[in-house]
Parts: C-alpha cells; sequence; structure tokens
C-alpha cells in the first residue's frame, strides 16, 4: 500500500515535470569553467543574446507600438538544473509567442511557462505579472535557447531599457529600430567602466541604434546599492511623437505633456468630502495657528491610514478618491497625498498633489517619461512658502523631510500649469545619533548608565517599529535597541518620546557589562566600546558600485570609565583620525579628572561610500577596527 | 498578512500543480450563503463578547471566542452542503470562527489583509476543495460591518493547460479597539472510481493555545456513517465528551477557557508540552477494515464503539505485527533478493550495512517513453548524474517486512517492537497509527541486538534520537500466535560518549593572524551535523562503490562526472568556511589551506567520522599595547546562551536530541619574546547527575594546552533537574568569553 503510493505520488510529479519543463538537448556546447571561475555564485550566464525593439505604426488605426523580439542563449554551469527564465508583463506588455529550441524535433517548440500575478512584499496588488519558462539542461556548458516577442500596445510604458539580466551578461545586442517618422530619444544612463559598444545606422526607413554589451554583472548581484537607475547601464527611452498619414501625433514630447497627462488622471479625485468635514472641523477646533491646525491634519493621516499599495493599471497612477482613502483607513501614496490635500483644503488651505521620483531614482523632470517619478505627495503652500507633507511616512514631524524625498525634483499641480521645486535638503545634523555612557569598574563587571538619543532617519525607523510591535514585545525591542545580549544585563530603562515625531527618541538605562575586563595579573584590560559600529563596514575590494548605507550618517558616542583607586593608566590604544571630503572616522581616548574619556564621530554625509573611496574608507574601517581590538589598561600601583 | 490555516497552503500546493478552475455554480453560491448563516448563528455567547479580562489588557490582541468544528460523512443526494450526490463520495468539513480584540497596531496589521482560495478541483486525486470565508468587524460603538468580499482582489498563476487562483482582501476601516471576527469553512470531498472504500484523512493536532491569549474555545468533531475518528487530549487538555446521537452520527466536543498565548522555549518538543487534542479521522465501508485507523480491538465492530477512544491494545499491536510478517513481498523485496545472498550466513552487521546501501545507494529511475513511465534501477550516481526523476529510500515499513523476513531464516528469538516518537508522544499517549515507528529485537545466547531503519549514513549499533529511553512494546514472534505475548520494554539510549565530537585543534601565531589546523573525530549521531559540510554526495558513492562493486557499472558521461565532482568540492570549500566561522564567533577565514576525509565513519569495523582541515583566520588575535589577546574560550566553539528569563522562568521538561559529548583539545604555541598570562580561569569543574563542563590549562614548555569536555548525559530531563543543565550551560559560556594574554617579555 505504502510503496504503491509513493509511487504513485512520484510518477505525478514526473508526468508534470515532463509537462512544465522543456528538455532541451544541446545545440551546441562552450566551455563553462572560465564563466564557473568568473562568476562562481552563478548557476547561468547569458552566453549570447539580442533584444530587438522595433517602433511599428498600425496602419489600420495609426496607433503606435513597439515590439520587442528577444534571442537568448543561456549557458548553465551546473548539471540537470532547470534554468528559470522569467518575462514579466503587465496590462500594457503581453508577450506574444515563446520559442525554445527543442532539438528532439530539431525545430522550434513553443513553451509552456507557467505565469501569474507578481507578488513582492511590499506591493499588496499590481498588474505586473510574471511568466517562468523553465529550461532543462544536462550538462553545464549546453546552451539553451529562448525566444519570445512581446509587444508595448502603449509606447509611454516602454520607459527604459536594461542592459542586466539576472544572471551574468557575456555578449549581448541591444538593437533600436526606429523609423524615420517616429520621434524618439535614447538616453544613456551609467555606461562608464563598462564594456558597451555603441554604433548608429541608417537604413531607407529607419535609424538604427546598436549597443553591444560585454561581461556585465547580473543585476542584483551586490546589495546596498543606490537604486537600479542610478547604477546599471541602461536607456531612457523617450518616444516623443510621429507622424501617420501627414498628421503629426504628440505623445510625451516635453514635460508639460508629461503633466497634461498626469493632470487628466487627478481630475475629480475628491469624491465626496463631505464626510471629512466634521473630521477636519474636530481636528482643528481650539488649534489657533496654521502650523498647529496643518500639524493636526498630517499627522492624523499619518496615524490613522494604513499604507496599502495598488498598482493595478491606471490605477497605479491615479489616485483613490479622498471619500474612499477615508473611509477604508488604508491607501497607497497617491490616496494617502489625496487625503491630506483634501483635508487641508478644508481647512482652508491651498494644498497641492505633488509628483515625485524619490532617490532611487536618477532622473529628473527635464526628462518627459513616467520613470521620472515613483511616488506622491501633497505640497502645502502658505505665506509664500512650500512644505512637502508625505503621509506615507508614519513617524515625519511638520517641516521634517524623509531622506527619500530630500533634494528630489517634484511637479507639483498648479491647474493647467505646474510648478517645478525640489525638496529641501537637510543638514545632516537632522540625522544625529549620540551616546553618551559613564562607567565605573565593580570586580570585572562595568557597572554604568547611558544616554542615547536618536533623531532623524534612525528614530523614524525606531518608531515606526516601536509603534507596530505588539505591546507585550515593546520593552524587549528597545533593551535590544540598547544593545543587550549575554553579556549585559539592564537594571533599568527609560525611554521618551517613543510616539512623539517631534522630539528626539532618547533612551537612558543602567546597566551592567560582562566580559568586558580580563585582569592578567596587576593588570586589567578594558573593552570600553559596547557597540563597534562599522567594525564589519569593510567593502570587499572586487565591489563594482558605489555602497549606500541605510542614511547619511552622524554617529557621536562619548564615554567615561572612572580610574579606580590605585590605579594608573598603562595604555590607551592608538587613536583613529581620518578625515576625507566624504567621511570622518575619529576616535581616540584620553585621560581627564581621574576618567578615561573615549570619544567617537562618524560621519557620512552623503550616506555613500563612492567606488572611488573604498580604499580609503577600508583603510579606516581597518584603523577603527585595531582601535576596538585594543584595550585600555589599567595598572594597580 | 493573515494566513487563514495551514490546511489552505496544503489546498494552494494541490492547486499549482493540478487544479482545473471552475467557477462556482448558482448551487454552490446558494450553499455559501447558507454556511455563512450557520456559523454567523453559532450560539456561544462568547461570540458577542468584547471585553478583555484585566489581565490581558497589555496584550497585543486576545481572542475573546474561537470554535472549530470538524465533520466527516459519505456525501450523498441532498445533504447539507454536498452538490452531488453519487455513492463513493467523502466529505471532511472544518469550519472554524474566532472573534478577537485588537488592542495594538501590530494585531491591526496581523488582521489588515486576508487571503483565501475559494474554489478548488482536483482532477488527479478527484479531491475537492471549497473554501468559504466570512469577516465582521465590530466597532467600540457596537456598530457591526460585514467586510464586502467582492473587494478581493485576484492573485492567478496558470499554465496553457491550467490555472489557479488565490483572492486577497485588504480589511477596510480596521482600527485599534475593533473586535474583528472572521470565520472560514473548507469542504475537503473524495471521490473515487467505483467509489471509496477507505480513507483515512490527515491526523490533526489542535493546539489549545496560540500567539493571542484565548478566552473562550470549542472544539467538536462530528463522525457521521462509516466515518468514525480515534483521539485523545494530552499535556493538561480536558478529555472530549461523547454524545452518540445514533446508530450514526456521534459528536466529541470540548470546551475550554482561558488560556494563556504560546511562548517558545529552548530544548522543547511541542507537541509533548503542549496541551492539545490530537484525532485521525478515518471512512471504511466495512467495519472491519477499520484497523488502520483504531489501535484497538474495537476495530472490528460494527456498532457506535466503533467512534469511541482507541486503546491500543494487545490485540491490535498483535495484528499490526503479522501484518509485516504476511506481506513481506513488496516491490522492494525483489530487489533485496537481486543479488542472490544468503542472508543466513550474513551477520546483522552485514545485512544492516547491504540494506542501506541497497535502499540509500541505488534507486528506482523512472524514464518517460511514447508516453510510458518506466522504472529501472539504478545507483545513484547513475540517477544524479542522468538528473532523472528517482525514489530513493525504501519505506520504514517496507525497511522493517525486509529485515523481519532476514531475521526469521535465523532462527534466533526475535521481537517487533512498537515504539513511540519521542518528538510526537509517550507510550501512554499514544494514539494515532503516524505516532510510532518500528524496530527488531534480537535475543541471541542472551545479548540482544536491535534492528532500526537506516538512513543515508546511520550506523549499525545506532538507534534513531526520537526512539531512544522510550517506553515501547515488544511482541516475540513465535510461529503459534496465539502463544505471542506483549511485553513493555524500554529502548536503549545511547551513551553521551557514544555521541562525541573530538577535535585537536593546533593554533599558530603569525601577528593577529593565526592557523588553526584541526583534526576532528565524530562518533555516533553527531556525524550527521557533518553531511554536507565536511561529508558531500560523492564521498558516499565512492565508498559505496568501493564496497559494493557493481557487476556492471553504469557508463556515465565523464563530463558530467566531473562538472559534479568539481560542483561538490567547490561546494564543500564554501560550506567548511561558514561552518568554521559560525563555530568560532568573531573568526574571519582568510584562507582554507587543506582539507582530507580520512574516514567517512559508516562501516560497523571504522564507524567514526575522521577529517583533518588547516585555516588561515583573522579576528582570534587581537594586539592589545604590545600585547596580543586570544580570544581562546571562543575556540571550543559556540555555547548556547540562555537569557534570564529562560534560566528564571521554565515550565516545562528538556528534550535533548540525545545524549551526547563534546572534547576540544586545544595546543596554542606561545611565539617566542612572549609569557602568557590568565590560564588559571581556564581550569573550571561543573558536574552533576545531568552532565557536565570540565575543562584544564596548562603550559609545557612554549606550548598552551587547554582542554574541554562538555557533556548531556542524557536525552532529556525532568523541570526540576533545570539548574543543574543551566549550571554547566552557563559554565561553558563564562568559558567561551575567556582571554589568554600573550605579554611581551
Amino acid at each position: 500500500m505504502q510503496y504503491s503510493f509513493n509511487l504513485a505520488n512520484l510518477l505525478f510529479a514526473s508526468v508534470l515535470c515532463f509537462v512544465f519543463s522543456v528538455p532541451l538537448v544541446a545545440q551546441s556546447r562552450v566551455q563553462a569553467d572560465a564563466y564557473i571561475k568568473s562568476y562562481p555564485k552563478s548557476d547561468a550566464v547569458l552566453h549570447n543574446a539580442t533584444e530587438t525593439y522595433t517602433w511599428v505604426i498600425d496602419k489600420s488605426n495609426g496607433n503606435l507600438f513597439v515590439d520587442v523580439t528577444t534571442d537568448e542563449q543561456v549557458v548553465p554551469l551546473k548539471i540537470n538544473q532547470t534554468v528559470k527564465r522569467t518575462i514579466f508583463y503587465n496590462d500594457q506588455e503581453e508577450i506574444l509567442d515563446t520559442q525554445a529550441q527543442d532539438l528532439n524535433i530539431k525545430k522550434k517548440a513553443r513553451v509552456v511557462g507557467i505565469c501569474g500575478n507578481y507578488e513582492v512584499n511590499s506591493i499588496f496588488y499590481s498588474d505586473a505579472k510574471v511568466c517562468v519558462y523553465p529550461l532543462k539542461n544536462s550538462a553545464a556548458g549546453e546552451v539553451l535557447l529562448l525566444s519570445y516577442k512581446k509587444r508595448y500596445k502603449d509606447v509611454k510604458y516602454l520607459t527604459s531599457v536594461y542592459f542586466t539580466d539576472d544572471v551574468p551578461t557575456i555578449t549581448k545586442k541591444i538593437v533600436f529600430r526606429v523609423p524615420n517618422s517616429v520621434n524618439v530619444e535614447l538616453k544613456e544612463f551609467n555606461f562608464q567602466g563598462f564594456n558597451i559598444q555603441k554604433k548608429v545606422t541608417k537604413d531607407r526607413d529607419n535609424n538604427i541604434y546598436e549597443y553591444v554589451v560585454k561581461d556585465l554583472p547580473a543585476a542584483g548581484s551586490e546589495a546596498s546599492v543606490k537604486g537600479n537607475s542610478h547604477v546599471y547601464p541602461h536607456v531612457l527611452v523617450l518616444t516623443k511623437g510621429y507622424t501617420s498619414n501627414n498628421e503629426k501625433i504628440t505623445l510625451l514630447n516635453n514635460t508639460e505633456d508629461l503633466y497634461k497627462w498626469y493632470s487628466s488622471l487627478v481630475q475629480n479625485v475628491e469624491g465626496n468630502t463631505d464626510a471629512l468635514k466634521p473630521l477636519v472641523n474636530q481636528l482643528i477646533a481650539n488649534k489657533t495657528s496654521n502650523e498647529d491646525k496643518i500639524k493636526a491634519i498630517y499627522y492624523w493621516v499619518q496615524d490613522n491610514i494604513r499604507y496599502i499599495a495598488f498598482e493595478d493599471g491606471i490605477a497605479g497612477f491615479k489616485p483613490a478618491t479622498a471619500e474612499l482613502v477615508h473611509k477604508n483607513k488604508y491607501g497607497d501614496c497617491k490616496g494617502m497625498a489625496n487625503l491630506v490635500k483634501n483635508m487641508l483644503k478644508i481647512a482652508g488651505f491651498d494644498a497641492r498633489l505633488t509628483w515625485i521620483g524619490t532617490n532611487h531614482i536618477a532622473y529628473d523632470y527635464s526628462y518627459p517619461s513616467l520613470a521620472v517619478d515613483n511616488h506622491m505627495i501633497c505640497t502645502l503652500l502658505l505665506d509664500g512658502k512650500q512644505y512637502f507633507l508625505d503621509p506615507t511616512e508614519s513617524y515625519c514631524s511638520f517641516n521634517d523631510y524623509a531622506e527619500r524625498i530630500q533634494g528630489r525634483p517634484v511637479m507639483i499641480e498648479d491647474n493647467n500649469k505646474f510648478i517645478l521645486s525640489k525638496v529641501p535638503v537637510l543638514p545632516l545634523e537632522r540625522n544625529t545619533v549620540s551616546i553618551e555612557q559613564n562607567y565605573e569598574l565593580k570586580g570585572e563587571t562595568l557597572v554604568g548608565a547611558s544616554k542615547a538619543i536618536y533623531a532623524g532617519e534612525k528614530k523614524g525607523m525606531l518608531l515606526y517599529f516601536l509603534n507596530n510591535t505588539e505591546k507585550s514585545s515593546k520593552n524587549t525591542l528597545l533593551e535590544s535597541v540598547a544593545g543587550k545580549d549575554k553579556n549585559m544585563n539592564i537594571k533599568k530603562l527609560d525611554a521618551s518620546n517613543t510616539t512623539e515625531r517631534e522630539k528626539p527618541l532618547t533612551l537612558n538605562i543602567e546597566f551592567e557589562l560582562f566580559n568586558q575586563v580580563s585582569t592578567f595579573d596587576k593588570e586589567i584590560y578594558v573593552d570600553l566600546d559596547w557597540y563597534k559600529d562599522f567594525a564589519d563596514g569593510e567593502i570587499e575590494k572586487a565591489r563594482i558600485f558605489d555602497y549606500k548605507l541605510s542614511s547619511r550618517i552622524l554617529q557621536k558616542t562619548v564615554v567615561s570609565l572612572k580610574i579606580p583607586q590605585n590605579h594608573t593608566i598603562k595604555h590607551l590604544p592608538e587613536k583613529v583620525d581620518i578625515k576625507t571630503p566624504n567621511f570622518t572616522i575619529k576616535a581616540g581616548f584620553e585621560q581627564k579628572n581621574g576618567q578615561v574619556i573615549y570619544t567617537k564621530e562618524i560621519t557620512v554625509p552623503t550616506g555613500v561610500v563612492a567606488k572611488a573611496d573604498f580604499a580609503a574608507w577600508n583603510a579606516a574601517i581597518i584603523a577603527l577596527k585595531k582601535l576596538y581590538d585594543d584595550r585600555v589598561i589599567l595598572e594597580k600601583k | 498578512m493573515k494566513k487563514l490555516n495551514p490546511l489552505l497552503v496544503i489546498i494552494l500546493l494541490m492547486m499549482s500543480f493540478s487544479s482545473v478552475f471552475a467557477q462556482k455554480t448558482e448551487d454552490e453560491k446558494k450553499a455559501d450563503l447558507q454556511i455563512s448563516k450557520e456559523i454567523w448563528a453559532w450560539n456561544d455567547p462568547a461570540f458577542t463578547s468584547v471585553n478583555v479580562p484585566d489581565k490581558w489588557k497589555e496584550e497585543s490582541a486576545v481572542i475573546l471566542a474561537k470554535t472549530v468544528k470538524y465533520e466527516y460523512n459519505e456525501a450523498k443526494r441532498g445533504g447539507n452542503y454536498i452538490f452531488f450526490s453519487s455513492k463513493g463520495k467523502i466529505y471532511e468539513r472544518i469550519a472554524m470562527r474566532k472573534r478577537i480584540k485588537l488592542l495594538d497596531k501590530a494585531a491591526v496589521s496581523n488582521y489588515s489583509e486576508f487571503s483565501f482560495y475559494d474554489d478548488n478541483n482536483s482532477g488527479y486525486w478527484r479531491e475537492k476543495s471549497v473554501v468559504q470565508i466570512g469577516i465582521r468587524i465590530t466597532k467600540p460603538d457596537g456598530k457591526v460591518k460585514e467586510v464586502p468580499l467582492d473587494d478581493a482582489v485576484i492573485m492567478e498563476v496558470k499554465t496553457k493547460y491550467l490555472k489557479a487562483e488565490k483572492k486577497k482582501i485588504a480589511i477596510a476601516d480596521l482600527e485599534v479597539g475593533d473586535v474583528i471576527d472572521y470565520f472560514y469553512n473548507v469542504m475537503n470531498t473524495v471521490e473515487a472510481e467505483g467509489g471509496i472504500t477507505a480513507h483515512i484523512f490527515n491526523p490533526i493536532y489542535y493546539v489549545l493555545q496560540e500567539e493571542y491569549p484565548i478566552v473562550k474555545q470549542n472544539l467538536e468533531i462530528r463522525v457521521m456513517n462509516q466515518c468514525a475518528v480515534a483521539f485523545k487530549s494530552v499535556n493538561g487538555a480536558k478529555d472530549l465528551k461523547e454524545a452518540i446521537l445514533d446508530d450514526e452520527e456521534a459528536v466529541y466536543s470540548l470546551s475550554d477557557a482561558d488560556r494563556e498565548k504560546m511562548k517558545e522555549s529552548l530544548w522543547v518538543y511541542r507537541y509533548r508540552v503542549l496541551p492539545l487534542v490530537k484525532f485521525k479521522a478515518g471512512y471504511h465501508r466495512k467495519d472491519s477494515e477499520r484497523r488502520e485507523l483504531f489501535a484497538s480491538k474495537a476495530w472490528g465492530k460494527k456498532n457506535k464503539d466503533a467512534r469511541r477512544q482507541p486503546g491500543y491494545d494487545n490485540d491490535y499491536i498483535m495484528d499490526m505485527m503479522s501484518k509485516f510478517e504476511n506481506e513481506p513481498e513488496r516491490d522492494g523485496m525483489y530487489y533485496m533478493l537481486e543479488p542472490k545472498k544468503d542472508t543466513r550466513k550474513m551477520s546483522y552487521i552485514d545485512i544492516y550495512e547491504w540494506l542501506r546501501h541497497d535502499s540509500f545507494m541505488t534507486g528506482i529511475s523512472y524514464t518517460q517513453t511514447n508516453g510510458q513511465i518506466i522504472p529501472a534501477k539504478e545507483t545513484i550516481e547513475a540517477i544524479l548524474i542522468s538528473g532523472k526523476e528517482a525514489k530513493i529510500g525504501y519505506s520504514e515499513s517496507e525497511i522493517i517486512s525486509m529485515l523481519l523476513k532476514i531475521v526469521m531464516t535465523k532462527n534466533v528469538p526475535h521481537d517487533l517492537l512498537f515504539i513511540p516518537r519521542r518528538n510526537i508522544s509517550s507510550l501512554e499517549d499514544i494514539v494515532l497509527t503516524d505516532e510510532v515507528s518500528y524496530g527488531i529485537r534480537i535475543v541471541d545466547k542472551g545479548k540482544e541486538t536491535y534492528l532500526f531503519p537506516c538512513s543515508q549514513n546511520s550506523n549499525f549499533n545506532e538507534i534513531p534520537e526520537e526512539l531512544q529511553g522510550v517506553q515501547a512494546y515488544a511482541v516475540r514472534i513465535t510461529d503459534k500466535h496465539q502463544d505471542r505475548k506483549l511485553e513493555k520494554i524500554t529502548i536503549p539510549m545511547m551513551s553521551h560518549m557514544d555521541n562525541n565530537v573530538s577535535q585537536n585543534l593546533t593554533v599558530t601565531i603569525n601577528d593577529t593572524k593565526a592557523q588553526l589546523s584541526r583534526q576532528t573525530t565524530v562518533k555516533g549521531l553527531l556525524r550527521e551535523n557533518y553531511n554536507g559540510v565536511a561529508i558531500m554526495l560523492y564521498d558516499y558513492i565512492d565508498a559505496d562503490k568501493l564496497k559494493y562493486k557493481p557487476a556492471k557499472p553504469p557508463k556515465l558521461n565523464q563530463q558530467k562526472v566531473k562538472q559534479e565532482r568539481e560542483d561538490q568540492s567547490r561546494n564543500r570549500q564554501e560550506q567548511l568556511k561558514k561552518n568554521i566561522e559560525g563555530e568560532i564567533d568573531g573568526i574571519k577565514v582568510v584562507s582554507l589551506d587543506k582539507f582530507q576525509l580520512e574516514q567517512l565513519g559508516i562501516w560497523n569495523n571504522a564507524p567514526e567520522l575522521k577529517f583533518s582541515e588547516t585555516y588561515t583566520v583573522e579576528g582570534l588575535v587581537k594586539k592589545v599595547g604590545g600585547n596580543y589577546a586570544i580570544d581562546a574560550g571562543k575556540l571550543i566553539g559556540g555555547q548556547v546562551t540562555l537569557d534570564k528569563e529562560s534560566i528564571n522562568d521554565r515550565k516545562t521538561d528538556i528534550f535533548f536530541p540525545y545524549a551526547r559529548s563534546y572534547s576540544e583539545n586545544i595546543t596554542i604555541t606561545i611565539p617566542e619574546g612572549y609569557d602568557v598570562q590568565g590560564l588559571d580561569k581556564f581550569n573550571m569543574s561543573i558536574e552533576n547527575e545531568t552532565g557536565g563542563f570540565v575543562s584544564s590549562a596548562k603550559l609545557e614548555g612554549n606550548k598552551v594546552t587547554i582542554s574541554a569536555y562538555k557533556y548531556y548525559k542524557r536525552n532529556g530531563e525532568p523541570l526540576s533537574n533545570w539548574s543543574k543543565v543551566v549550571a554547566y550551560a552557563e559554565a561553558a559560556y563564562n568559558f567561551s568569553q575567556l582571554k589568554l594574554l600573550l605579554k611581551k617579555k
């Protein structure tokens, strides 16, 4: 019984396997050894590929679309695997045909893919879909072939073409065939440092742009990068207009055209705002200053509307009505911005919807493209000043801006016109994290108290977690922020401003530290740095892209240790004092009033360690680690 | 995102393979409405409550009421919830309703999105699942709002031939202080060509605790017609109440209140400590076939007793035992007999190792030719290189059947063993046939030999961890069945010395870098931990080929063999580096300089795994002033870290996997021009009845030798011994924090 059951299960699984995967016999082989050496972490490489974009005017209706044909040779680097190739599509992009080489019948065969909604954690629903085509190989080095055809039904959704793949690329040709009657501009980004050849030719009817790229790393192969558009080589595709039957048709020719389309989507999106009025009146009752009224509304939305992202076709660009967002108590960025705008308007303020690309995006509004922005906020115009309100930030105070929007260009609605502006860049001091600790030695235990202050980006993150974690776990979370582990016993913990967005979060603790002190003969070796920030901060030498830290950094630490009676200082670790235009790492010890004082300051004003700075940065981290490894040595008199 | 039930996940898995999508029919929509009406009308007053007991005011959420009803029945025309009528269909209905007061944002976010699969047809198994859900919100002012399910978005997965859908809904207007009340109703029906004669449903472990405290909960199991259920309440859960409604219907129920939320703790088997009701229902057209479900003589009776709690009595166990004797000629048997070995002359060791070889180093591959699926017996290497679909490893009962048949040829007294798996149940608490494993005991000239089902690298004389030291039943296999008797025995436990890792580590210091050279010898069950780290599959293949030279070696694509070998070798290098960085906290491997697998440890005459490795590492030696500090304590490997709460508040017995020990001998060469300080602290000794940690250090010439020995004497301890375990666990942790100073002369 048992056996036949297992057998049946297995047969079932095998049959499915035959249905779903395409067994491909090698058309030819390449030497996989060199690829395995160069890309030890990859299961496959894109050995050779050609991707051709052709603009076509549909003669029947004069519409413009773009067909993309792709021919890929994928080389697996392990035996008997199934290389999964993925093709994305959505309501505006359809997959027309897919074929894989099946040499059993010496003909191309249609591949059966598994397709469905593409689910990512941060997005509740989107029209993004994915087809997965499993290609089965036998040996490493076999060449698997996959061809497919895709169509962009509406050209404005073809915004950019990336040259990278999810496996390393050995050679890939990207061709754009643009008919003379179509006006397309290709803007190149991040080509520097990569092997990319460009050729422009013409035939009778077309301009042909051909790029050949060689030896590109896999997209996503390095973590902590600034955002795809900042790092990976790609072209931004601007289809500005075309001529059909002697009629000139303008698409997104300039920023005005972009605004015109955006603006058409935000007409009549307030809904019936009657239900909002009592709420707004209640929120601003007894508030006399404008600022207090604005805050009351802005903070209410932050506190009471859950962020749930919908990116469903046109709904990816059109806000839900303020009425609906208020009723649902959830919304995406557009819906939340729209609600804040309408509540502020009810309160008598001039508030506008505002398009913005977060700092993940490398472009500004000089490019008329849907790729320029990925977010929506609300701009308040008051006394000739602009204030930017981003209600998707759960703990952001009025006049404060999250790092992801600081310095970013914005497009503010202004009836038929628009206003271009920029979110201010706030001083680095906004992100101050400061820690002050005072220690005393009790035997081999360090007894002390500490005060930690978290502001800016870190505060925003901590407040979010503190208020979204179970009530009963809040204390545990605070203790872990304080650095609690087996060697730290927290005797007392006071946290203030754990829900207050306008003040920094402060954490006062009294604690004991174990195993930080070792006594050898007459000498006491003391480790005074509990946190050792950036001890693992060395950046791999072979890294290709700039390293993006979690945020812009300004950290200050001061630690004092009371020197026990009858003891003198025998040794203090060598100080580190490295200052470059892009970062500062300073740390050192001194004796002062019967105490050892340890101070440390780390600043990275841009929040990014540029590739050009890797060597200097690593040297600084190594020096810092040396200091961390070293100890204060006290000697008994 | 709130996931409704693990069952739904299973449904998705089924769907992703086999579902043929079908829209709901009008009848089905009517039935949905009926179900929804019925469930909302469940009349436990707790389902109207909005108040949280004071003691739980600081919780994230509190479950005010929860009711789960299971129902098993034949599907007949005109039944309440079934939309088809032919004989030979049965169903399992699971209806769950829960009412939760949300007390913070975390709880709101936990319940703010639901996903569900509301329809499924499985073509292959002819099983159908139908799911309905309903969600209501009670606002603090008492207003009740029904969540419209039409707002759900549909997520789909499809191929050219098949399609499956999942629905997702974001709950609107949900705030702290609200009460969310939701239900789901899952109907799994099973049908088969020509009707079903027997079907066993998946066993259920219904745990009375959850992530939130529960004010009131009810469980109900209803069996009707030819369906029956075996059940038991354990770990402090109340017994089920029985209500026999008539010959065709019985209800078993439990009402429970005031349950604290579940807490995680170290060294625990969930099913041995959490209050729970375990049960399994089945359908048997003939009463006499019910023995698979019931471990009791009651199985044969055609009356209402058949639904009662089973007893696992002698008769049943005897019946199970004879099953092994009477059905030995399974598919697997032919393979076993293929080499025509005369098992009478083979030692038990040889038999065990041969069987392990046959089970794990060969497999049955399946190839498809002209639509036919053709099985063939092949070596595991041939399967690996060809990439064919294959089945590897016999089932437990196949192995026991084979072993039994072999043992019977030897004419020695032997017992079949019936052993509860200790991670699931004790002998007294067994109720489900899934909870037991089998073994054989041979008593030859007063010497006992045990045989248990093997795994890929298990050795003769080793006892699977979940069977060690447990109370079990033994039945002497005699010719006359009426002479057979059930005997309670205790399965032996491997000693901590049988399961041992011994390491000799030599440390050579070169400024802040160090070279670590170590020889490792692993005995017993601990060898398993080195699979995929020090041992790769090809090591087993090579060893197996040496011992059991195949008569006709398969012709393999040598290029692929080379590629696979190189891949495994690269993988081993990666894993070894990761492994030592994980073992010795704070080090970073600069290079892996040497690795040698010296002995695989899978043969009885050489049962120890032995290997040696050399690394250059950073992070162990630190420059301190003009001296060096060495994190010498860390060289014994990471130790368990017990926080204050787990030390002070433990509430359950301790379940270790098995008794075991770790011996470390570390030699550090002191560089010229330095003295060593701090050795005295490395002398520790904490030993008690549960285990111990003993360490010492000495200086001889320019060499420091540190030895440490940690052992867990048994595979579990009663709660009363917790402080004794803590004593040596803490000592070992403190040891791991110690440093040596190399002081410049």
